[in-house]
């Protein structure tokens, strides 16, 4: 069986939603990108001053599990996510999750990147 | 300094089924009674979200990348687990593989290097197991011969009848240990929370 794992982390000076809807478009929008029979999960955080959220999905069938400390009150924020899944290649993963970030939800949301990273 | 020997608890399944919502669970469970828990989490991707999560819940956390524990970085692994047992600190030590190990040839080198104490949970994903029994089927059914006690998880998305079948289908891959269906969204019962440590 193989197993491919994508990440990226990503700066924000602004976010212009609260993080936890944040992570809720990204992994919505990966969902939507994916075979409805994909296996595998996804996983993410952002942290800003006085607070974090976490959050996972299987995104087969989409669903998400937020936790959430703190009120974002504006300012920098950073992003991790990660993808792993069985079957597909990393390239694939990575259509995905740049797909999703780039033409869904970075500019709707009203985010300002400073850096961009894979990792 | 805890009384009883350190036990190493492994938590494992596939990816998303549910293994780092149970650890939280239970590794605050032991420290709401006094004891101290320790955890050693293997993070299937680079982003460290889990130790991040964990670490933010107050627990102490090794965090072991770059590989799976059951292949790769096995080495490192029996180093970490063996320096928290041997310290005597911990009651528990929680183990998460990531959701690609292999079971089998998981605990069979920890059985080889280390001959740890150890009590294994499986949590199965309930709403995915009928896809993953197909797609995955060697990988599933050593997790299940593996188990000594096993969550079929996401009970609360599953009809009645298909819980039974579900479980039907675990008992087919020839299985020893007992099977609950729980949801660990919502919390574990007390019973069971108790069989679980």
């Amino acid at each position: 069986m193989e197993f491919s794992t994508y990440s990226e982390k990503w700066k924000l000076s602004e976010c212009g939603v609260q993080p936890y809807a944040l992570l809720r478009f990204v992994l919505e929008a990966c969902s939507r990108r994916l075979p409805p029979d994909a296996l595998g999960h996804a996983k993410a955080f952002a942290e800003f001053t006085g607070g974090r959220v976490f959050a996972s999905s299987t995104l087969t069938p989409f669903g998400v599990s937020l936790r959430s400390e703190g009120y974002y009150e504006g300012g920098a924020c950073d992003v991790g996510i990660t993808l792993v899944f069985m079957g597909l290649t990393m390239q694939f993963l990575k259509d995905v999750l740049s797909g999703a970030a780039n033409e869904e939800v970075l500019k709707q949301a009203g985010c300002v990147i400073i850096e961009r990273m894979e990792v | 300094m805890p009384e009883e020997q350190t036990r190493v608890v492994v938590i494992y399944g596939f990816l998303g089924s549910g293994k780092t919502t149970l650890m939280l669970h239970l590794a605050k469970r032991i420290t709401a009674s006094g004891k101290r828990a320790a955890i050693v989490v293997n993070e299937a991707g680079k982003v460290p979200v889990d130790g991040k999560l964990l670490t933010a819940a107050g627990l102490p956390v090794r965090e072991i990348f770059a590989g799976c524990i059951c292949c790769s970085v096995v080495g490192d692994f029996i180093e970490t687990l063996g320096a928290l047992v041997g310290s005597r600190e911990f009651s528990r030590v929680f183990v998460e593989p990531s959701g690609m190990a292999d079971a089998p040839r998981l605990f069979e080198s920890l059985h080889r290097h280390g001959g740890f104490p150890l009590w294994k949970i499986l949590v199965l994903d309930g709403v995915r197991l009928p896809l993953l029994m197909k797609a995955a089927r060697p990988l599933m059914e050593g997790q299940i011969r593996e188990a000594d006690i096993i969550l079929l998880n996401k009970e609360d998305a599953i009809d009645g009848d298909d819980k039974d079948s579900l479980i039907g289908l675990i008992e087919k891959s020839v299985h020893h240990a007992p099977v609950y269906p729980v949801s660990v969204l919502s919390g574990i019962p007390d019973g069971l929370m108790n069989e679980l440590l």
